[in-house]
């Protein structure tokens, strides 16, 4: 299971990686189209800002996947270990709690959005697909904190101690 | 209403949560307990506070900079302006500031800068018997210039929370960004005189022409980066696009050191890197609009204008803030919590949006190098395999000529402001 996600995870990443090679080869197309054929391709800087916007949150998927979200961490590692096990758990069911609460507010909007039709002012394109990239991302953010409150508590009741996660971006 | 926007954050901050999460989950205690507002305004506020051109230029630059950090890119650099200082004492050490300078003007990026340029040249400043501490603490320190030269990331993150201009912002670092070089190359001059660390190299004419040669393709991105916003050919989220692309045509197609499984690799860290700041910048502007309805900036104002603080206080009060915050919290995160509670009392005590933009901006360079926490610190520790310690040692008389910069940028506008006029063609 847990290689089956990374691998997804890392199927999710190279997609936002050649998503991103895409909008800087449209930003170019958009800068030459201007000065040399005098024409602004006006729904350019729109879909290059709706990917950027999507990249942001699926990306927030395998930043909380990779425990890679930025944090301060100077007074938790400070802390004995059985007590930094504790508040890592308590984060995460913290997290679960959140991320569900505005998951379902997302949710909410981006179906009257749906209901709605609106689309975007120069591409035309449904706004309710990028919307939905935010409440994408905070549901799979939420289960991926439920699902190690659940591992903490398992190794808990078994007195294993919390399982291992790789190591992330702290300042 | 303080226990939501005030304690609860704290806490949680210090607890060691995701920022995004500290922001999001004090913005929704907010909303549901103390505001009679609709919630729609969460997803609202974390879609529509990203939904902005000017942010484009984040993943863009740091695409650049990732491209760029790989390869041959920064031997060519030192190769360039060490033929230039090759005969001042201690001209290893001036290469090291000079092409860091250069580095920062290519990818904005101070770790990459402290992974590329220390792979070079700290084998080379061991070789000429520089104690091994104080080229580690020089390497560290000296790449925190990188963002305050354009193109800086957090000048981007500052310029789109404050509403300041991007482009006056960059102008506006150029000469803080020189003077710091300056100072610190002096230092390091000063400092080697009396030793004799490696032998001095005469100056040729015919090295500096090969050495300019090779770097030639390297040097190209500041002078299309710099030369089109200032030439007012691109807008900044432009440049970053052309600066993209111009380092896969280098390093791919020029250099031949990448391959496009290379490229790929670089643009999926960027998206992974862009992702961690981007979704802080959506929290934080969810986090700022509750700050602003509620009138928090402005009750701010009125304490400090009743408190009578001058704006020489101020400033001295933010500088120690930002020093002691700098050093637990990475740059960005911190512009992001900070900016919308200190531009009020910015702008009712007179000050220059952009001059303060500089200060914040030199005040977190500092806190990339400080212990405990810098993230160069940790850059060097691993790029150049050094002890933590030995590297704290090794940047504390660096962190001395920071400070004496930073008063100097802080307590004369002038510095900045001059730039801001003289690089801003319109």
């Amino acid at each position: 299971m847990f290689r089956l996600t990374d691998r997804i995870m890392n199927g999710i990443l190279k997609v936002l990686g050649m998503t991103l090679i895409a909008m800087v080869l449209l930003s170019v197309v958009n800068v030459i189209s201007r000065y040399i054929f005098d024409k602004a391709l006006l729904w350019a800087d729109e879909i290059a800002v709706l990917a950027m916007i999507v990249i942001a949150w699926l990306g927030l998927i395998i930043c909380a996947w990779r425990n890679m979200e930025i944090r301060m961490e100077i007074v938790v590692s400070a802390l004995p270990l059985p007590l930094q096990n504790v508040t890592r758990a308590v984060q995460q069911a913290t997290i679960t709690v959140f991320c569900f609460w505005a998951t379902w507010l997302s949710f909410g909007y981006v179906a009257r959005v749906f209901r709605f039709g609106m689309t975007s002012d120069s591409a035309g394109i449904p706004i309710w697909y990028f919307h939905a990239a935010v409440t994408v991302s905070l549901t799979a953010v939420g289960l991926i904190a439920f699902s190690r409150v659940l591992q903490a508590v398992f190794a808990g009741i078994r007195g294993s101690g919390p399982s291992k996660q790789p190591k992330g971006l702290e300042t | 209403m303080s226990f939501a926007l005030g304690i609860l954050p704290a806490g949680l901050l210090l607890a060691g949560f995701p920022i995004f999460i500290v922001l999001l989950a004090a913005s929704m205690i907010a909303l549901s307990v103390y505001m009679s507002v609709p919630l729609t305004a969460v997803q609202q506020n974390l879609f529509g506070s990203i939904n902005t051109v000017g942010l484009l230029a984040i993943p863009y630059f740091i695409f650049a900079g990732e491209l760029m950090s790989r390869g041959t890119v920064s031997v060519r650099l030192v190769n360039f302006v060490r033929s230039f200082v090759g005969p001042l004492p201690g001209a290893l050490g001036v290469t090291t500031v000079g092409t860091a300078s250069i580095f920062g003007a290519i990818s904005g990026s101070s770790a990459a800068a402290v992974a590329s340029v220390g792979k070079v040249m700290y084998p080379a400043m061991d070789a000429a018997g520089y104690p091994k501490t104080i080229s580690a603490g020089m390497i560290t320190s000296v790449s925190a210039i990188g963002i305050i030269i354009p193109p800086s990331i957090p000048m981007i993150v500052y310029g789109a929370s404050s509403e300041t201009s991007i482009p006056r912002l960059y102008a506006a670092g150029i000469l803080p960004g020189l003077l710091l070089a300056a100072m610190l190359a002096l230092y390091i001059v000063i400092r080697a005189s009396g030793s004799r660390f490696e032998v001095a190299e005469r100056l040729s004419f015919s090295n500096i022409l090969k050495a300019t040669g090779k770097a030639f393709w390297a040097l190209g991105a500041p002078v299309i980066v710099l030369g089109g916003i200032y030439g007012g050919v691109f807008s900044p989220t432009e440049a970053a696009a052309v600066a993209s692309l111009y380092a896969i045509v280098v390093t791919r197609l020029i250099f031949r050191e990448l391959t496009w499984k290379d490229i790929l690799d670089c643009a999926m860290n960027t998206a992974l890197f862009s992702a961690q700041i981007l979704v802080i910048v959506a929290t934080a502007g969810l986090f700022s609009w509750i700050l602003t309805v509620n009138q928090v900036p402005q009750h701010l104002v009125t304490w400090i204008a009743s408190a009578n603080v001058q704006p020489w206080q101020f400033l001295l009060i933010v500088n120690v803030l930002l020093l002691v915050w700098g050093c637990v919290m990475e740059p960005m995160s911190a512009i992001l919590l900070l900016t919308p509670v200190l531009i009020p009392l910015v702008d009712a005590l007179g000050i220059d949006k952009v001059h303060f933009g500089i200060i914040l901006t030199l005040n977190l360079a500092v806190g990339l190098f400080t212990p405990p926490f810098g993230i160069n610190i940790f850059v060097a520790q691993s790029a150049l395999k050094m002890r933590t310690i030995d590297v704290y040692r090794g940047v504390l008389p660096f962190l001395l000529v920071f400070l004496a910069a930073l008063v100097l940028i802080t307590y004369i506008p002038a510095i900045s402001m001059t730039s801001a006029e003289l690089f801003m063609l319109d």
